[in-house]
Parts: structure tokens; C-alpha cells; sequence
């Protein structure tokens, strides 16, 4: 039967690779999108995460609900050791006002440990212009260390090696403030660090908002970032410490992702419906020029439900013809992008970094190229293609022999 | 009784508060807080509730005549309460006509030398730590001043009330006796936070007894005024104290120590550089 479905399929070989090209075009566009929905995804997530909140993070309950200056973990307390976690970052935060005599702006206070931010968030990574902070605090008198967010600084206008003033309420009820010294500027690529972000050592912060020893979080990166929720759900803390994964931090965020995701569903429909109209068309024009030839068949002894599996097998046949082809231009697609990346910001109208939810899009977003993903369409298509093929068949199935053999309609 | 309208010709609630952060008075005789005596209740007018209202010309001369003043130099303490702290500042202080004042905080140790500068062009804080000043941008200008419930934009007063308000005079009565009441309208193109003020005033003296501000239908905050001394023949009240209406716990205080009038103070205090020889000076 094999053979004889392709045969048929070599008969109008223009309808053939016509079909089965619509069908390619389909598939590589399902597995281009499926890599595209992968690497924004994964950008996102990792933009709310590297930078923000970490993998885990340890905060008072009353944190939890609504993050405040006056909820700081106990005095000294440390995290314990957990299963999963490969590093722990304290941070403390506080809102305050940075400038000088001629420019000021709200900005958001974040005190860290430098050398444990690193094995934790990106954040170091962002520096464009200078340095991240020494390792330990600068020396007393003298300006405090800072990192400023790049945007925040131009809005400012200074540069690294200018110096700001910063006040900040202290968790006395006094107004903190002391002089900072620009060492770098960041690009994170989340627009609130980078539009209002100012990274100072934790010693630093500490003294200016008056907070002694304590500390607001303690963010963790984990082994496995699928994990995350499990590991927040497995450390036992007590009545003043809980811990959050990632999602639960931001549920609108991790939300919006998910949508992101489905979404693509309904893309994904469009492209199955447009490709299997292609198929059905051209199967039902196959079987109508065919009708004498089955006709003959059926008069000389092949059942009628043989027939049926005949039209669909070659519909299945051609699909898959085509769905390979698709799957490898995607997949090849997909590889050119796991190299050179796309750049979302160059397609940005306005000439401004692509953003979507708070997140810039100021790198190219690099694809994965994953051959197991592709096989989804594929079995998809497959599917498509085997009910698209029944439709002529049942007609071909019902063939009046006398009158396929006459020509009589 | 009736009811009287007349535009505002004066900032009532940026004198009010000035009155006990830097108290600008006019002809004032040089009278320390020393000779400072209470008020006794003969101060003229002699009005009453149940006769005649007062007009509203008489008690806005009153009153500006009660708050107008040339320079005046005051130290004074700032009690603050809210759920999360409690902290107490000595200040001094140093205004100039009503667009200049310079207020230094004094103690404790930690914020000494901070300071805030106010002149015709906006709002400064200085961080002695940096040595540095900073604007106060408008977006912060609701904000709490130095943790307190006055807000930056209480010392600013940047509102024309000849131009945004409108003031209705009653007698009224309340838990503590009878009052002088002026309800303050904003118009509707006035750009103002409150939707109506309310003064409660000595029905014979006319001064301040309390202050209701309102948004809509909602109190958000109450300015309670007390130990009403007589200064140079004007009385004075030395106490103010704000409660926020969300929080009735909370507290803002202030209370007046020394206090001279028609001070030499120098047009060149309220400059950066004037402002950090007060604040580095003990």
C-alpha cells in the first residue's frame, strides 16, 4: 500500500511539493516560535530573578506582605544551611533621595554584600562604566561607594567618579544621609534598577538607615531553578522568617509568562488550521481525479475500507514529507539564533530598548536549538494529516463503482 | 449670627505652623520667652458667641497683624510618635519675612547639623555628613518633614489663598466651649491638597484653638494649638501639636523654648554658605 500511496504522490508532483512545502513553512514556524517563546521566557525569568529576588528569599512575614523599611529580620540572624542552595546573598533596602543642589531624584537604596552578590544575582554583571563595588567599604571619612543605575544617572547627569548626596529615612525616624561616590553604572536590563537603583555596601546603608546588624532579605540561587518552589517549601524557619520562590515573590510576573506561553497556543492553531485547509485541498483534488481508479479497484476485489486507509496513508506520507523538511529548516533557523542571537532592540520603531513588563530587552535573546522539542509539532502535524486525509477517504470509501468505471457522475 | 465671605489675603496654615517654627510677628516689643505671661481673656475685641459675628476684614487684620513680622529667631523641641519609633529633636531656627527660614536640628548627635533651608525658589535639605545640599523635588513635597507629620509642603506653602480660597466666619460649640469658626474653601482652580479647612478661634482673642483638614468628606489630620502666651501684648500659642486621623496614636509636637522677635538675622544666612556656618556652628 506503501508503495502505491507513493506513486500517487509522484503522479502531480507540483501538487506534491506545494503541499508539502505549505506543510514545512508551518512546522518551521512552530518550532522557530517555540524556540522564540523558550529564549523570552527564560530572559524574563531570568530578569526576575538574577537581579531582584533570587532564586529563594528570606524575608519576615510582615516583609512579605508589604515590603517596609522597619521589617528587618532579627539582629545577626544568618540562613541556615539548606539542600539546593548553592549560595546565600544578604540585602538590605531602604527608598531615598539622591542628587545635589540642582538635581534630585527617588531612588531605591540597596545595600549588599559584594562578593556574595556575585555568586548569587547578575548584578555585577550589569556594570557598564567603572567597577562594582570593593569588597570591602570604602575608609571613613570619605564618600560611600555607589553604583548607580545607568538611566538613573543620566537623569542626574554625573558619571562615574562624581559624587551624590543621599537621604534616606532612617529606622530610627531620623533622615540619614551621607556622600556617595559614583564607581560604576549599571545595566541590568530591569527597569526599575536601572531608572532608580543605587547599590551601596551593606555596612554602608546599614549605618545610614540606622539598622544596626539586621537585614531585610536573604536571596538564594539554587541548584535547579524548577526546584526553587520545593526548596522554599522544605526550610523550616519558624514563626519570623518565610521563604518565597521566585513566583511567589512576583505571582504577576510568573502569571504573565504563563500567558506569554499560552498564547502561542492560539498561534499555534492558526498554523495547523492554515496548513491542514493546504492538505485537505489538495487530498480531496487527489481523489476526485482518482475516482475511475478506485472505481477499478474496489470492482476488482480491494475493500472498500482499503481504499479509505490508501488516501489517508498518502496524506499521512505527504505530511510528513513536509513536516521533516519544517522541522529541519526550524531547527536550523533556531541554530543561526543560538549563535548570533536576535536583537529585539533593533526592531524597536522608536529606536528606545525593547521592554515588555519591566524588563529591557537591551542584549539579543539567544535561542536554544532543542531537537526533541521539534518532534512535538511533528506528531502534531501527523495528526492533523491522518484527520484531514479521512475526509476524501470516506468519499473515496463510498465510490459507486458503476458509475466511477463509466464516468458518469 | 452670620456669615461672612471674603477672600484670604494671607497663608493662614504656613503662618500658623511659621508661628511656632520661626514666629514672625509684627510690632512686636523684644519680649524673651523669659517675660512671656499667659494670656489673660481681655483681648479686644470683646466678641461673644450669640451676638455679632465679627468680620472677616477685622479678624484677618487680626490676625496678620498677629503673625507679620520682619525676622524672629526661635529654638524649639520636636516630639514625634508613630508605630514604629519615638525620637525627640532640639531645633533652632531663623526666618525672614515670609519667603526665607533656615531650621537646624541640634540634637541628638546622629542628625545634628542637619538642616533645612527655605527661600523663594524652593525647599533645601543639608546633609552635614556629605556637606552637601539637596533639593527637595516636588514629588516628595508630601512627604513627612524629618519624619515628622508636617509635610515639606507645609514649610513651603506655595498656595495663593487671595487667589485659591474663600472663608466663611461662624460661632460654634464644642466639647471644650464656644469657638469662632472659619471654614476654608479651596476654589475649584486652586491646585491644593485639602478640600476644606477648618479653624476653631478663641471667640475673643480670634487665636487658633484647632485645625481640621479635610479631603472630601474625610479628616486627615488635626492641628491641636495650646500654652497660649501673651507676647508684646499679642497672644501666642507656644504648643502645637499634629495628629494624623488614620493613626490617632501617632503624634507630631512642638513645643517653643527661647523665642525673639524682630532679630537681627542676616539676608546672608539663607544661602548655602550661610547655612552651613549655622550648621557646623554650636
Amino acid at each position: 500500500m506503501w508503495k502505491l500511496a507513493v506513486q500517487n504522490l509522484r503522479r502531480n508532483r507540483w501538487r506534491t511539493v506545494l503541499t508539502a512545502a505549505g506543510i514545512a513553512l508551518a512546522v518551521a514556524l512552530l518550532v522557530w516560535t517555540q524556540g522564540w517563546i523558550d529564549a523570552f521566557s527564560r530572559q524574563m525569568v531570568h530578569a526576575a530573578t538574577a537581579i531582584e529576588t533570587g532564586h529563594v528569599r528570606l524575608v519576615t512575614p510582615a516583609y512579605a506582605e508589604r515590603a517596609s523599611l522597619f521589617e528587618a529580620l532579627d539582629e545577626g540572624w544568618q540562613p541556615p544551611e539548606t539542600p539546593g542552595v548553592e549560595a546565600w546573598t544578604p540585602r538590605v533596602r531602604a527608598g531615598g533621595l539622591v542628587g545635589n543642589e540642582s538635581r534630585s531624584q527617588v531612588a531605591e537604596l540597596i545595600g549588599v554584600d559584594p562578593v556574595a552578590e556575585r555568586r548569587v544575582s547578575s548584578v555585577a554583571d550589569g556594570v557598564t562604566d567603572g567597577r562594582w563595588l570593593a569588597d570591602a567599604p570604602a575608609e571613613i571619612p570619605g564618600p560611600r561607594e555607589a553604583v548607580v543605575g545607568a538611566h538613573l544617572a543620566r537623569q542626574l547627569n554625573v558619571a562615574v567618579g562624581d559624587e551624590l548626596v543621599v537621604f534616606a529615612q532612617a529606622a530610627d525616624g531620623s533622615l540619614g544621609n551621607d556622600a556617595l561616590e559614583v564607581v560604576g553604572l549599571l545595566v541590568t536590563g530591569n527597569e526599575a534598577i536601572d531608572r532608580g537603583g543605587v547599590f551601596l555596601h551593606i555596612d554602608d546603608l546599614r549605618y545610614t538607615v540606622a539598622l544596626e546588624d539586621r537585614t531585610h532579605q536573604w536571596l538564594a540561587r539554587v541548584d535547579e531553578l524548577t526546584r526553587a518552589a520545593a526548596i522554599a517549601d522544605g526550610m523550616a524557619l519558624g514563626d519570623h522568617v518565610v521563604a518565597q520562590s521566585w513566583d511567589e515573590v512576583n505571582p504577576t510576573f510568573s502569571r504573565m509568562i504563563e500567558q506569554q506561553e499560552g498564547s502561542m497556543g492560539v498561534l499555534y492553531l492558526i498554523l495547523y488550521a492554515i496548513a491542514a485547509l493546504g492538505l485537505i485541498n489538495a487530498q480531496r483534488m487527489s481523489a476526485l481525479e482518482r475516482r475511475r481508479e478506485f472505481g477499478v479497484l474496489i470492482a476488482i476485489g480491494l475493500a472498500p475500507s482499503r481504499v479509505a486507509r490508501l488516501v489517508v496513508g498518502e496524506t499521512v506520507l505527504l505530511a510528513s514529507m513536509g513536516a521533516a523538511a519544517g522541522a529541519a529548516l526550524g531547527l536550523a533557523i533556531n541554530g543561526v539564533f543560538s549563535v548570533r542571537g536576535l536583537d529585539l532592540a533593533a526592531m524597536a520603531s522608536s529606536g528606545d530598548d525593547f521592554s515588555m513588563m519591566g524588563v529591557a530587552f537591551r542584549e539579543p535573546l539567544y535561542f536554544r536549538v532543542d531537537a526533541l522539542g521539534a518532534v512535538e509539532p511533528v506528531l502534531v502535524m501527523l495528526l492533523v494529516a491522518a484527520f484531514c486525509g479521512w475526509i476524501p477517504a470516506r468519499r473515496a470509501r463510498r465510490t459507486p463503482v458503476v458509475a466511477a468505471i463509466s464516468g458518469r457522475s | 449670627m452670620g456669615t461672612y465671605t471674603l477672600r484670604l489675603r494671607n497663608s493662614w496654615p504656613a503662618a500658623i505652623v511659621a508661628t511656632l517654627l520661626a514666629a514672625p510677628f509684627a510690632h512686636a516689643q523684644d519680649a524673651p520667652l523669659d517675660s512671656a505671661a499667659p494670656v489673660a481673656a481681655t483681648a479686644e475685641p470683646a466678641w461673644h458667641p450669640g451676638g455679632p459675628v465679627p468680620s472677616v476684614d477685622d479678624v484677618m487684620d487680626r490676625l496678620d497683624d498677629l503673625f507679620r513680622g520682619d525676622s524672629a529667631y526661635a529654638t524649639l523641641t520636636m516630639e514625634v510618635r508613630t508605630e514604629n519609633f519615638e525620637r525627640t529633636l532640639e531645633l533652632e531656627s531663623w526666618s525672614l519675612g515670609d519667603d526665607f527660614a533656615l531650621f537646624v536640628i541640634r540634637s541628638p548627635a546622629r542628625e545634628a547639623g542637619t538642616a533645612s533651608l527655605k527661600t523663594d525658589e524652593g525647599l533645601w535639605n543639608y546633609a552635614p555628613r556629605a556637606d552637601r545640599l539637596m533639593r527637595v523635588p516636588s514629588g516628595m513635597m508630601s512627604d513627612g518633614w524629618m519624619g515628622s507629620h508636617i509635610t515639606n509642603e507645609d514649610l513651603l506653602r506655595e498656595s495663593d489663598y487671595v487667589d485659591d480660597y474663600d472663608t466663611t466666619l461662624s460661632w460654634a460649640s464644642t466639647d471644650s466651649g464656644d469657638v469662632l469658626r472659619a471654614v476654608v474653601l479651596p476654589r475649584e482652580t486652586a491646585a491644593v491638597v485639602y478640600t476644606r479647612i477648618e479653624y476653631d478661634l478663641t471667640p475673643d482673642t480670634w487665636v487658633p484653638i484647632e485645625m481640621r483638614s479635610y479631603d472630601g468628606d474625610d479628616l486627615v489630620r488635626t492641628m491641636r494649638f495650646g500654652d497660649v502666651r501673651d507676647v508684646g501684648g499679642r497672644p501666642v500659642p507656644f504648643r502645637m501639636e499634629v495628629v494624623p486621623a488614620e493613626d490617632p496614636d501617632e503624634y507630631t509636637r512642638m513645643q517653643y523654648g527661647e523665642l525673639e522677635f524682630d532679630a537681627d538675622v542676616d539676608r546672608a544666612l539663607f544661602t548655602p554658605g550661610g547655612l552651613r556656618r549655622a550648621a557646623q556652628t554650636r
